[in-house]
């Protein structure tokens, strides 16, 4: 499933939206992580200010993003796994959800885009 | 070696055998060597040394009823890392799980991680199910174009990069309404084969 998930499309969809947008909200599907350095350059490129779905995006110089922390996930999943272990129904055990929401941006990406002047006219043209 | 020795040793050897034995190659040796630590019991079932063996070994790798906890826990950390440790998308989990296609009433609450399909219930996932819901809350879409209109006061048009089925869905929709409550305008930057 991962491998559609590729640059050339990526490529298309910010083409697309070039011409029609201001702003960009990657969507929240955890398929965005694999390629989430296209997905900032790609960004950088459009000079487009956009909001992603988890802090990593922001570590590779995106905008902004509001999302869990991925670390705290990883350690949720470890004591899943370690209750299924013991002999825990997996069916039984309720979902963990999160309630800790963080925000992270980058100061550079931001004096670099001007989100608070930016216009369809600062972008530059394909 | 002595002859009384000899006679009481069930592993003696004669004086002609022990000559012959200097003989034998460093090579050989430790072949035999090997052969003697790695050997199973012949099929008299007797070891080399003449006294009864099982032929037969049972051990926890061979033994069922040793085994069978063993095979229960590497079945369930089989289903763990395949259902929960790979960040999975609904297109992906729906094909592991295709029976949640065909039932819409667990789409029908907009508002739930049970609208995306991937749970019956929260509290009680069922089946063989559990795990961390790392997508959040539909309301951190809204909040997410909130900080957008926040930091770009001149925003009216807003893209939202997601595959077709992302669009679509519950995601699309809370998107869509979060765009209109703020008075902007939501284009899809979606892609079929994204």
């Amino acid at each position: 499933m991962l491998s559609v998930f590729n640059e050339a499309e990526y490529q298309r969809a910010f083409s697309m939206e070039h011409d029609c947008t201001n702003a960009l909200n990657v969507s929240d599907e955890p398929e965005h992580i694999t390629r989430r350095a296209t997905v900032v350059e790609l960004a950088a490129q459009d000079r487009i200010p956009t909001i992603y779905l988890f802090l990593d995006f922001v570590d590779l110089g995106g905008l902004m993003a509001r999302s869990i922390d991925r670390a705290d996930v990883d350690r949720r999943f470890a004591n899943l796994i370690d209750k299924i272990l013991r002999g825990s129904n997996p069916g039984d055990i309720p979902f963990y959800q999160h309630t800790n929401v963080r925000w992270s941006s980058i100061s550079k990406t931001a004096k670099a885009l001007d989100p608070r002047n930016a216009s369809d006219a600062a972008r530059p043209r394909r | 070696m002595v002859a009384s020795t000899m006679a009481y040793s069930m592993s003696g050897v004669s004086e002609q055998a022990s000559k012959s034995l200097v003989k034998t190659s460093a090579l050989t040796q430790s072949r035999y060597r090997l052969k003697t630590v790695f050997q199973l019991p012949k099929s008299g079932g007797r070891s080399r040394h003449g006294l009864p063996v099982r032929k037969i070994q049972s051990t926890a790798s061979s033994n069922r009823r040793l085994s069978l906890p063993l095979l229960l826990g590497v079945r369930r950390l089989t289903q763990a890392m395949r259902l929960h440790l790979r960040p999975l998308g609904v297109c992906q989990y729906e094909s592991i799980h295709p029976k949640l296609e065909s039932q819409p009433s667990l789409r029908s609450n907009p508002d739930s991680q049970q609208s995306l399909g991937l749970v019956a219930s929260i509290a009680r996932p069922g089946d063989n199910i559990t795990g961390v819901a790392i997508v959040g809350e539909l309301k951190i879409i809204e909040r997410r174009m909130g900080l957008l209109a926040e930091a770009m006061p001149k925003l009216s048009t807003i893209g939202y990069l997601a595959s077709r089925p992302s669009w679509e869905d519950s995601r699309g929709a809370a998107v869509r309404e979060a765009a209109k409550r703020a008075g902007h305008f939501v284009v899809a930057c979606y892609a079929e084969r994204f």
